[in-house]
């Protein structure tokens, strides 16, 4: 889970980074009376980076133009994002603009500290421009992130308490990143003011599968009203399902033959109609799910995005037998009434059986295939018809 | 090959439902499970009844120092919840188990960076986790069985197979059952793993009864690339690769945990463009790359 930046100082300050404090303001506010101290800078809360190039941070003297920024974010949506909240901030006196983050870097399986003395950029722009003003840090997960691994700050003119404190500031990161199973912890800028080292900004991604241990954050700081309403309900119901843009609904197992069915889809729309193309409505991974409950939550909840004409069902019968999948998907059918034409390919463990049964079922809108290659095919010329 | 038919394996998590079902398909497929642990039913003995008729004992132990030291087992496969793998994984590793295979689907990056790290260190080979386990064939058909890999797709031949996806994996062994193979491994879609496509490759290279290696890959991380290089540099044997999630948009997980194109890496073009510029055939479907498997053999 992405959490905005307000979440995301929540955290770097229960892990003793030093943020300042702020207020929230959402699309109903009623007054700025909490506001006493100003100039104030008001934040968009999006999670997508570029809020500032596209007018979603603005500086404000009193409380007339913190009104009017503030209702200006609001209309914003930046990328896509329609901005819902705005966080705001005491103006901090910068002296020193810099990066530092911390993720898992999965190519060396190190962790990977990365700083820069020149922050403010987005890192990516410096690593093009002026890789060597970043500085990689590797260290492992046995031992964690050391004060000797911070060493190389020395080389940087700082005096011994700002010194003292941006090490205290990166250790506590790296706490931050282990007490809550960050995936990523970032702050840019990391910032020397008049009160010495301290976040300006903040971006952390949680680990989803550990919301076991933080059950209380994940439901907290989960927002449904910039989720995606399939999703969100996908989520509810324990499916695994990623909603996209096209028409021809997926159902499969195992995750990577769900993701190989999308591209087979993808590719036999390419081919059928090469200006409009039919594309995969979405990625769901029915698992092991062979059962009829199961199968009819799927089914539904594909159903319910309008755009879909026709569902691919792709398994490869392995612990779950085929035929188990033929049962249940008829069961569903008949629960729910669904008329959708489905293609169904199936392969390996009860292949044959499973066919027998939906052959025997007579059901005029489920087809077969014999391979993927021929279920796609099929599948894109039904949904065009 | 990291199994054969005298790798004796323990079970972690054998009193599961999950873990009961799946000791007793290894035992049917030969494997030889040796025994499992669980420190509050240890003294036990479960009854796996056979696909042969015959009662096979299987001891359960409180912990897995003293499974080795009543067994001899070297190799463990886990299948405790998510909450429990850091745990179970560490005391595997402490124990001195040489070779770990990881089963459980959703432990956080956190602990299984930290375990498979920590089994680098100790010099115990990790599979998964998030994985399938793994199978190794000989000339008398189903060497070992480590994992969750149906039994009886295929045989002993000439292909060594490396796979992030468990449901590819089958479907794999499926399409080429004609030809064979001599170990196929599940190394899982996970963010942090104990075994790599590399790692593999250079086992399949090294062993002489495999004539061809398949890899099968898919969007996160840039392992794929990683092997391209390799293969350039180290392997002769043909490797022909197939890659899942061309249609996968930026940011969103793919079922996979590590199935992510984060800004502008992991994505599945990059991984073919750099497997076929190091002289990888990779198929579109795995129709297709099972049929370019077909022609080389041929």
């Amino acid at each position: 889970m992405d959490l905005y930046e307000y979440q995301a100082r929540k955290l770097l300050n229960k892990s003793g980074v030093k943020v300042q404090e702020g207020k929230l303001f959402e699309r109903n506010y009623a007054s700025l009376a909490n506001i006493t101290q100003y100039p104030v800078v008001a934040k968009a809360q999006v999670k997508v980076g570029g809020r500032g190039k596209a007018g979603g941070v603005k500086l404000a003297k009193n409380e007339t133009e913190l009104d009017d920024s503030i209702q200006n974010i609001l209309h914003l949506n930046i990328k896509g994002h329609q901005v819902n909240k705005v966080f705001v901030v005491p103006a901090a006196n910068i002296e020193k603009e810099m990066y530092c983050s911390i993720m898992y870097d999965r190519s060396r399986s190190k962790y990977l500290l990365m700083f820069s003395f020149e922050g403010g950029v987005e890192i990516e722009e410096l690593a093009k421009t002026n890789s060597e003003a970043i500085d990689k840090i590797y260290f492992n997960a046995v031992d964690g992130l050391k004060e000797t691994d911070l060493e190389f700050l020395d080389n940087y003119s700082l005096n011994d308490s700002l010194l003292n404190q941006l090490k205290e500031a990166i250790l506590n990161m790296w706490e931050c990143y282990q007490e809550f199973d960050a995936t990523l912890v970032e702050i840019n800028p990391l910032c020397i003011t008049s009160d010495g080292v301290e976040a300006l900004d903040a971006k952390i991604s949680l680990d989803d599968n550990a919301k076991f241990r933080h059950q209380e954050i994940f439901s907290d700081f989960f927002d449904i009203s910039v989720e995606d309403h399939l999703e969100a309900k996908a989520k509810e119901q324990g499916i695994n399902y990623v909603h996209l843009d096209g028409e021809i609904g997926i159902i499969g197992n195992g995750a990577g033959l769900v993701m190989s069915s999308l591209d087979v889809v993808a590719l036999a729309g390419r081919k059928f109609d090469s200006n409009n193309p039919p594309k995969p409505a979405n990625f769901l991974d029915i698992g092991g799910g062979a059962s009829a409950e199961h199968m009819r939550k799927s089914l539904e909840l594909i159903a319910e995005d309008k755009k879909v004409s026709a569902i691919l069902i792709n398994i490869y019968g392995g612990l779950t037998r085929c035929e188990l999948v033929a049962e249940g998907l008829l069961e569903a059918l008949n629960q729910t009434g669904l008329n959708l034409p489905i293609v169904v390919r199936f392969d390996g463990n009860g292949m044959d059986e499973g066919l027998d049964i939906l052959k025997n079922a007579n059901k005029p809108n489920i087809h077969t295939a014999e391979d993927m290659d021929s279920a796609a095919k099929l599948v894109v010329e039904i949904g065009r018809k | 090959m990291l199994i054969n038919k005298n790798t004796k394996v323990i079970v972690q998590g054998v009193t599961g439902s999950e873990g009961w079902r799946h000791t007793v398909r290894m035992l049917n497929s030969g494997t030889k499970v040796v025994g499992g642990t669980n420190p509050k039913k240890a003294g036990q003995f479960l009854e796996a009844e056979l696909d042969s008729g015959k009662i096979q004992k299987v001891p359960v132990f409180g912990t897995v120092v003293e499974a080795i030291e009543n067994t001899g087992a070297d190799t463990s496969i886990i299948f405790v919840p998510p909450k429990f793998a850091k745990g179970a994984a560490v005391e595997a590793i402490e124990a001195g188990i040489k070779l770990l295979v990881i089963i459980t689907e959703g432990i956080p990056v956190l602990d299984s960076a930290y375990f498979t790290e920590l089994a680098r260190q100790k010099g115990t080979r990790i599979v998964g986790p998030n994985c399938p386990g793994l199978v190794s064939f000989d000339t008398e058909g189903v060497g070992s069985n480590v994992g969750i890999i149906p039994d009886g797709i295929t045989g002993f031949g000439p292909i060594g197979l490396v796979s992030k996806s468990g449901t590819l994996t089958y479907q794999m062994l499926h399409d080429l059952r004609q030809f064979g193979f001599s170990e196929a491994v599940g190394i899982g879609g996970d963010p942090a793993v104990g075994t790599s496509h590399i790692d593999m490759i250079k086992e399949f290279q090294e062993n002489p009864d495999i004539k061809l290696i398949v890899m099968i890959g898919e969007i996160g991380g840039d392992a794929e690339e990683k092997a391209a290089e390799y293969i350039k540099d180290n392997v002769t044997k043909p490797v022909v690769a197939y890659i899942a999630g061309f249609e996968a948009p930026a940011g969103k997980t793919m079922g996979h945990a590590g199935a992510i194109i984060s800004s502008s890496s992991g994505t599945a073009m990059a991984k073919k463009e750099a497997l076929e510029a190091a002289g990888v055939k990779v198929g579109q479907t795995p129709g297709e790359t099972a049929q370019i498997v077909s022609d080389i053999l041929s």
